[in-house]
């Protein structure tokens, strides 16, 4: 089942005097459980690409729908609320909140009624090797690979089918990195979780269901 | 009616119990069932009692005397007093039963008068007082009065001009009741109540010039008060603008994040502007605690450097009952005034304050609003990156 509809997306900046093409009419399908791979040269577009399926930019040319709907009928930040997470490089967390508290917020911004969100919370940074202490230490006293844990966490914590994935692993050792991959993979197998990820890694890309190629503005199946 | 002498009183036994005095006492009236000088002492009902709001309104024929007066001349509760004026053997001649040239007053009650004179020789003034409902004896003296006039007219060739004697107000202020507001500001309500009621026997004398006068330094306090009100107030929103504007773009990686979460602009906007809120509720909290306990003694530290002279002598212009008005007021001291500018914080006030610091904090939160509202969460998130 198609759960991401690309159709026809060009996007385009000018760059100095030239008109500088990323994606070029690009059109794909992403199908539900699936853990996709997005790779590509540095500056090929992946990162925009991912910011335009996550509706953090707007389409300029094209549409993008979700589950048959575009986001202009859904809305951004309702998109960006109720059907995606996404996890960064950086974690991205918000520092002053323990790691409980940063899936607390994500649990309650969904329109999902999500019961015992504490209890839930703790379970989820459990499964993740977060144990109650750390739990409720700010997220700033975390290591690196707990954080990205706490990310991916809150990413599942407002339950949603897509997670978004920029460079998840790019400030990880490979130890923690294939930690990482093990959830990613576990996520689309156990929980039906549709992972698009975009990474350099080929360790990352080899793990994943599909690897796709950004190349001229266009997504090409690898794998 | 003249005051004279108590000892000099010549009481004339009609019958039993009816005396006609035969020269001059003091009536002092009024339309209250109690009078100044009750309530301050002066006079003390030892005996019977004092008149009643329906007798007042009856204008009922009742009357106080004093202890030493009903001693001397051997009255009681119960007895009777006939007045007369000077001329009512001429006037009950002309008027034959068409006037009756003298009243008739139930003692109802007897009270000390201690009031103190000056003069000991003078205490007779002070024995001589009666007190009665204002509107009884004055209907009488009114009627009296016209029928005076008439009879001068017929005897002696006068006209309107010879007879007159004065407006209704120069003649009836016939005893002086002085009334002391609790607050100052009420004096206009209070006038505009009251001055209609009590005309035509009474006139209103008022002013709070001396409370004004010694309230002048407070009055520019408050001027200056207001104009560092006003330039705190401009100071906050654009000191409260720049520094929200400083903690949305300190905090712009958080904004970033709750964008990316799904978080709406407006929805991040209200939690910044509920957080300077509370900021800015707790601080004025403080303020007002610690203004409150610093307030009286500053306050009174500034009021005593501006201390006015006492300017009581300017109402010195001869006028009688200005003269009491004078006495009366000289009562009244500058602690009196400066207390009832007490500092102290109503409820009202309170949340005038808080009112005015949400305002400020809705304008101040205009122009990072517009911040927050250009905001674009990729861009924000890549910068970091």
């Amino acid at each position: 089942m198609v759960i991401l509809k690309i159709e026809n997306v060009t996007y385009s900046y000018k760059d100095g005097g030239y008109q500088r093409v990323i994606l070029n009419d690009l059109s794909y399908e992403f199908q539900e459980g699936k853990f996709y791979t997005i790779i590509g040269e540095s500056g090929s577009g992946k990162t925009t690409f991912l910011s335009l399926i996550a509706g953090l930019e707007k389409v300029k040319s094209g549409k993008i729908y979700f589950k048959d709907k575009s986001l202009d009928q859904i809305g951004y930040s309702n998109y960006r609320r109720n059907d995606i997470a996404l996890v960064f490089q950086h974690y991205n967390l918000i520092n002053y909140l323990s790691a409980i508290q940063n899936i607390s917020l994500a649990m309650s911004k969904t329109k999902k009624k999500i019961k015992k969100q504490k209890y839930v919370g703790y379970a989820l940074l459990k499964k993740f090797g977060i144990g109650k202490s750390k739990s409720d230490r700010s997220v700033t006293k975390l290591s690196g690979g707990e954080q990205q844990r706490v990310a991916i966490a809150r990413a599942l914590a407002s339950n949603v089918e897509l997670i978004l994935a920029d460079e998840p692993t790019g400030n990880l050792d490979k130890s923690t990195e294939i930690e990482i991959i093990s959830i990613f993979k576990n996520l689309a197998l156990e929980y039906n979780k549709t992972i698009i990820v975009v990474t350099h890694s080929s360790d990352v890309s080899d793990q994943s269901d599909i690897i796709l190629r950004l190349v001229d503005g266009k997504l090409v199946e690898m794998k | 009616m003249v005051v004279q002498n108590a000892d000099a009183v010549d009481i004339n036994v009609v019958d039993e119990n009816i005396k006609q005095i035969e020269n001059g006492v003091y009536i002092s009236g009024n339309n209250t069932d109690s009078m100044f000088e009750i309530d301050d002492g002066s006079y003390e009902v030892v005996e019977g009692r004092f008149y009643t709001l329906d007798e007042i309104k009856n204008s009922e024929k009742v009357v106080l005397i004093t202890n030493q007066f009903a001693d001397l001349n051997n009255l009681k509760i119960g007895d009777k007093l006939q007045f007369k004026g000077d001329n009512h053997d001429e006037l009950l001649k002309y008027f034959e039963d068409d006037f009756d040239p003298i009243i008739e007053y139930e003692i109802i009650g007897i009270f000390n008068n201690n009031q103190i004179i000056e003069n000991e020789n003078e205490d007779y003034i002070n024995y001589n007082v009666m007190l009665a409902p204002a509107k009884s004896f004055l209907d009488f003296e009114d009627n009296y009065r016209n029928a005076d006039m008439e009879l001068c007219k017929f005897l002696y060739g006068w006209n309107d001009s010879d007879s007159y004697i004065g407006t209704a107000e120069e003649m009836y202020v016939a005893q002086l009741p002085i009334i002391k507001l609790k607050d100052p500001d009420d004096l206009a309500s209070f006038v505009e109540d009251y001055e209609e009621m009590i005309l035509p026997y009474y006139t209103m004398n008022y002013n709070n010039e001396l409370f004004e006068n010694y309230g002048k330094p407070l009055d520019i306090i408050t001027y200056f008060s207001n104009l560092i009100l006003i330039t705190i107030v401009v100071n906050m929103i654009l000191m409260f603008t720049a520094i929200i504007f400083l903690y949305v773009k300190m905090r712009d990686n958080e904004i970033g994040i709750l964008l990316s979460i799904g978080i709406k602009k407006i929805e991040i906007m209200t939690q910044i502007f509920l957080e300077i809120l509370i900021i800015g509720f707790l601080g004025i909290s403080l303020a007002l605690f610690s203004g409150s306990l610093l307030g009286n003694k500053f306050g009174n530290e500034i009021i005593n450097i501006s201390v006015v002279q006492n300017n009581i002598n300017e109402y010195e212009d001869g006028d009688m009952f200005y003269n009491h008005d004078k006495d009366y007021f000289s009562e009244l001291t500058q602690a009196d005034v400066f207390n009832n500018f007490d500092f102290n914080i109503t409820k009202s006030l309170a949340i005038s304050i808080y009112f005015m610091i949400f305002i400020i904090v809705l304008i101040s939160c205009v122009i990072p609003s517009i911040l927050i509202m250009i905001q674009d969460p990729n861009k924000i998130l890549n910068r970091k990156e």
